[in-house]
């Protein structure tokens, strides 16, 4: 039995105030992330990646540093805000070879139930026990370090998890009788996907699609934190931790910033995500107790 | 009468501001049978929560509801908590779910023994054992080891009903209890659930659609629509000269078989003549199932079982049995949405057995599901799901006159075709869906529960819907249901299956009047009637 | 039968995975010769020494002999060493296992009392300070909060050692005492995960029908979330666990790191460093082969918790 309610739209809930300022907080901040990354393009304060023996260290706000220099000399505020253009780059690109591939794979497998659908998703489940990091790792031993390398290691490492959630969500929507009569009237099951399944699980996959976004950020921080990521001197979050991590002690300025930024932006997806969730999912949740 | 038990007095229930239950007043005596009869949305449901304390916390009850001269309503959670399962008790439609499925069956019933009558683990769980022997199950010693899911769907409602009555309660409400099952087994749950009522004294309130139901077990009836009472009385004055223009709706909807054990003989059909439409020869549906053990042999389960019949052009062909019976894998051979395993299909001289190629039949055979709900796409607007077949076709010409001229065939305003499906009710959409299957002018429909998931006045009005589609646009029609009134109402001739095969065939009014098997016949007399000779069948 | 389909599914994916990364590490342009070797060698130098590599025969030939050995624990020696690779593994374990063990289990105890906590108080202010929690967690890169803690414990308030690993033969709780802080900062991101799964976990479970009867046989709310919700909601959450795990041991990788440990993560990196490619594969061959060992047990467990799974 299921208790149908009305939605009530016209008095708002204190817990959909509460979701709604979700969604207004996660839009705000990565507007302001993707306007400093455009701005970065053009002006920065300092040169991020000029080197100045003559002003290791600085603290903040000296010599018009407003957030100091590192051991190096290199304004960090130049670096962080050129840091964000890495970090989204490294963001879409990542996610976009996630879903071009992992969608394909995880619809073929849901319209083809049976051996296909098996062995598909037990290659998935393998390459799912291939963490990103691990992934690059091997990735970066064959070949070399690099963004792109990074970026390409994340991408692969999460075409299962698309694959995935996409083949989850369509089950149930081919066990559905829309798609058996599309079958009946001559739609094979390619199109079925396309044009009846995708667009009932879009909602399901765009909410995913943000949470991979943050997950990207954080992994390409981490590679470039071991090393194995962005190189030098190219800026990058996590490489200015790894170059913060030998001063940590002395200035923890170093290692904050960089780490702040990096939680901002990804906080900002996830919010933005929950928002979305909510936004496409209006049913009012009916608690039984 | 007798002492009175419940005095339910000016009920409201509300989400917000809006009403969902409004001034419903009642009494119920003690050991007394009550009815509340309405369709989906009417507040029935709603009502039994109140008087549980268990509304989902959005929604308000006011009013007052005195039990055992206790005011219910605003009485704390505690003393709700010794109310609920010890003096009052509930029985919920859909017992696979409203049973935990990872708790055996025995401890859910020993549950309210040992909460409210400090029984001890064992004590409880004797009398658990003793409890469901009383409900009919077979070795309740066994099955008190049970999970749900290792349970039929009778046999779960037996044990809720087990449950419900563990500790002696004065009151227990039961709704829909029996919706979700065949009608053989709705039969005997209703007898047995009667039978403990009585044994042990308790009034029922039985909330449910279903008039004969009601008129089998209750003494007396409230008639509930859109949150307000419209009628209450005795059953048999309030069925047999309702005062009310809706319930007199309601009971007009009740099918003629339903009405008395005297199934009216329909006259036999004109004889068939002609080639066949629909040609099915010896048709085999197997499926196998996962080994649940190394050294037993995988399970087949068998859909259709060596089935054969012949439909021919212009009739309406009837096909009836209760869930497992392999009915809609019949339906969907036909429509090529499945392949048979073996034996041979022709539609319209189009070979739809193993391997054919099957876009011929796309233009011939059409189908209607049984889900309104699930069978549009909620994505798509109802011009482009009409015109969908067409498109899918390559069919020439004017789609959208085609998609105007089919709604109005179904008495749809043409001017819906930029809406959604969600914007529609039930009965809407499953004349959306009619006209959607009419779309390639097909010449067989094969309609697979197409009334089942709706309200009993819906179902009426579709039916006479689909009566006149068929003379309209000349279809041969495949009729599916469990309902055996339905296919009595629709069909000419009809066959009953039975695990996969085909038990019995014939013109509805021999096979419905004078069935041959006994099969047929437990299934005749398992279909309620308003004068409750069914309880006993 | 669930059993061995599951035994026999574990197998065939550790395959699957060592042939993964065979191919990764054999494909992909490199030669160990020439890396050994650096840049001034001679051809006929890298030619005889991809000779005695066995480098110069086909794939499927060298993937076979690695395998025939791996299977015997033997898994190669390093290029730079010369050490053989499966003992420098098993040792390198020895800090890493535990490490990863030890942050799942702050992480269950962290997780599992916040997200029933939360779900109780669904929609008051409990619930939405959890919410606020768990999201800055999950926004935290791990190896952030490591520094952090770092700062704040080992170089502010000398509570805790800020690297290094005395080994667990020299002594038993120094050891211990190392490995708090990296398994807390591990710790810390993944409960924010968790806690959120168990939340709506526990959500989903009491709007279930069988809560309603339980309720109405007169238990009490929260009588209704232990007897019958939370087994049930705990299945949902295992597998998320399972899954979560390899997240959490790649963690360790970035990690021993931040806390210099001589851990298996460590020694990958070390292996990229110095183009140790054998060292490189084994490695993270032992830990895919360690996480698909976790999901095995996971769904073994999930069984005894569901008992329809394997029933049908």
């Amino acid at each position: 039995m299921s208790i149908t309610v009305p939605d009530q739209t016209d008095q708002p809930g204190r817990s959909r105030q509460w979701r709604r300022a979700n969604f207004v907080a996660g839009l705000s901040i990565l507007s302001v992330v993707v306007a400093t990354a455009i701005l970065s393009f053009f002006w920065t304060p300092f040169d991020p990646t000029r080197v100045d023996s003559s002003k290791p260290l600085l603290s903040m706000g000296q010599q018009g540093h407003l957030l100091g220099t590192d051991q190096f000399g290199r304004d960090l505020l130049s670096q962080i805000m050129v840091g964000s253009q890495t970090a989204l780059f490294v963001g879409i690109l990542a996610v976009s070879i996630a879903i071009v591939i992992g969608i394909p794979i995880g619809g073929f497998a849901a319209a083809h139930r049976g051996l296909v659908e098996d062995v598909v998703m037990r290659i998935s489940d393998v390459i799912y026990a291939f963490p990103p990091v691990l992934l690059a790792i091997l990735l970066v031993a064959a070949v070399s370090p690099g963004t792109g390398s990074a970026m390409i290691a994340i991408g692969i490492a999460y075409i299962p998890i698309v694959a995935r959630v996409t083949r989850g969500a369509s089950l149930s929507i081919f066990e559905r009788d829309f798609v058996a009569a599309a079958r009946s009237y001559g739609r094979g099951q390619t199109f079925i996907f396309f044009r009846h399944v995708l667009p009932n699980i879009l909602s399901v996959l765009i909410v995913q699609m943000t949470v991979l976004f943050s997950l990207a950020i954080l992994a390409e921080a981490a590679l470039s934190f071991l090393g194995i990521g962005t190189q030098p001197p190219t800026p990058s979050w996590g490489r200015s931790l790894r170059d913060a991590q030998t001063f940590v002690q002395l200035t923890p300025r170093l290692a904050i910033w960089p780490g702040l930024a990096i939680a901002l932006t990804v906080l900002g997806f996830n919010l933005l995500g929950d928002g979305v969730r909510d936004a496409l999912d209006p049913k009012l949740e009916v608690d039984r107790l | 009468m007798s002492a009175e038990l419940l005095r339910v007095d000016d009920l409201n229930v509300r989400v917000g501001s809006t009403p969902l239950v409004q001034g419903v007043s009642f009494t119920l005596g003690r050991g007394e049978r009550l009815g509340i009869i309405g369709e989906s949305g009417s507040g029935k449901t709603l009502t039994a929560l109140s008087i549980m304390g268990l509304l989902p916390d959005n929604l308000d009850a006011s009013g007052s509801i005195q039990f055992d001269g206790t005011e219910l309503l605003g009485l704390s959670e505690d003393d709700l908590c010794e109310v609920r399962g010890n003096a009052i008790s509930m029985i919920f439609q859909e017992p696979m779910t409203a049973l935990n499925p990872v708790m055996r069956i025995g401890k859910q019933i020993a549950e309210p023994l040992k909460l409210h009558q400090g029984l001890s683990s064992r004590e409880a769980a004797d009398t658990a054992v003793r409890l469901l022997d009383s409900v009919g199950i077979d070795r309740p010693e066994s099955r008190v080891r049970s999970f749900a899911h290792e349970l039929s769907g009778g046999q779960r409602q037996r044990a809720m009903i087990a449950m419900a009555l563990a500790c002696g309660p004065d009151l227990v409400i039961a709704d829909e209890p029996t919706t979700a099952l065949d009608v053989t087994v709705q039969a005997k749950v209703l007898g047995v659930l009667k039978e403990q009522v009585v044994a042990n004294d308790a009034a029922l309130i039985l909330i449910t659609h279903d008039l004969p139901v009601v008129s089998a077990i209750t003494e007396r009836v409230l008639v509930l629509r859109g949150g307000t009472v419209v009628e209450q009385g005795p059953t048999d004055v309030v069925f047999g000269r309702p005062a009310d223009d809706y319930t007199t709706q309601l009971v007009d909807a009740v099918p003629p078989m339903s009405t008395t054990a005297n199934v009216a003989l329909k006259p036999a059909p004109e004889p068939v003549v002609g080639t066949p439409l629909v040609s099915v020869r010896d048709v085999h549906k197997h499926y196998r199932l996962r080994r649940a053990r190394l050294r037993e042999p995988a399970m087949v389960v068998k859909a259709l079982d060596g089935v054969s019949l012949d439909i021919y052009p212009g009739e309406t062909f009837g096909v009836v049995g209760e869930s497992g019976s392999g009915k809609s894998t019949l339906a969907r051979i036909m429509v090529g949405l499945n392949r048979p395993t073996s034996g041979s299909v022709v539609v319209d001289g189009i070979d739809v057995s193993a391997g054919s190629d099957l876009r011929p039949l796309r233009d011939v055979a059409q189908m209607v599901f049984q889900d309104p709900m699930g069978s549009l796409d909620p994505r798509m607007r109802i011009g482009d799901i009409i015109a969908e077949p067409l498109r899918s076709l390559g069919t020439a010409g004017d789609h959208s006159q085609r998609v105007r001229t089919l709604l109005d065939a179904v008495s749809m305003p043409a001017n819906i075709a930029d809406r959604y499906p969600h914007e529609f009710s039930g009965g809407q959409r499953q004349r959306i869906a009619i006209a959607r299957a009419l779309a390639p002018n097909p010449t067989l429909l094969i309609a697979d529960e197409p009334v089942s998931a709706l309200d009993m006045s819906v179902q009426t009005v579709t039916l006479d819907l689909l009566k006149q589609l068929k003379e309209q646009f000349e279809l041969t029609m495949v009729f599916i249901s469990h309902d055996l009134s339905v296919v009595h109402e629709i069909c000419e001739r009809v066959i009953v299956m039975e695990r996969g095969a085909i038990v019995e065939r014939g013109d509805v009014g021999q096979v419905f009047g004078r069935p041959s098997t006994t099969y047929t016949e437990s299934l005749i007399n398992s279909i309620p009637r308003l004068d409750g000779g069914f309880l006993n069948a | 039968m669930y059993v061995v389909r599951r035994v026999g599914v574990f197998l065939v994916s550790l395959l699957t995975a060592s042939i993964l990364v065979f191919v990764v590490m054999s494909i992909l342009p490199g030669d160990p010769a020439r890396v050994i070797l650096g840049t001034q060698a001679t051809p006929e130098a890298v030619e005889s020494l991809r000779e005695e590599l066995g480098l110069n025969r086909s794939l499927p030939t060298q993937y076979l002999d690695w395998l025939s050995h791996a299977v015997r624990g033997d898994l190669g020696e390093s290029v730079f060493t010369g050490q053989a690779i499966g003992p420098q593994v098993a040792n390198r374990l020895k800090i890493t296992a535990p490490l990863a063990l030890m942050a799942l289990t702050f992480t269950v105890l962290l997780s599992f009392p916040l997200g029933v906590f939360a779900a109780a108080r669904h929609r008051q202010a409990g619930d939405n300070i959890v919410s606020v929690i768990s999201q800055l967690g999950l926004a935290i890169p791990a190896f952030w909060a490591g520094l952090m803690l770092v700062t704040l414990f080992a170089v502010r308030l000398r509570w805790f050692p800020a690297g290094g690993f005395p080994g667990w033969g020299d002594s038993f709780f120094g050891s211990l005492k190392a490995l708090l802080l990296p398994a807390l900062s591990l710790a810390i991101v993944q409960s924010a995960i968790i806690t959120r799964y168990v939340r709506s976990a526990v959500l989903e479970t009491l709007r279930e029908d069988y809560i309603r009867t339980a309720r109405s046989k007169g238990l009490t709310r929260s009588q209704a979330l232990w007897r019958h919700g939370l087994r049930n909601a705990a299945i949902p959450v295992l597998t998320i666990l399972g899954l979560q795990f390899a997240a959490l041991l790649s963690g360790t990788v970035v990690i021993e790191s931040v806390f210099v440990l001589p851990g298996l993560g460590r020694m990958l990196l070390d292996g990229i460093t110095r183009r140790d490619l054998p060292l490189v594969q084994g490695g993270a061959f032992v830990i895919v082969a360690f996480i698909l060992l976790i999901n095995l047990i996971v769904d073994l467990t999930y069984r005894l918790l569901d008992p329809r799974v394997g029933a049908r």
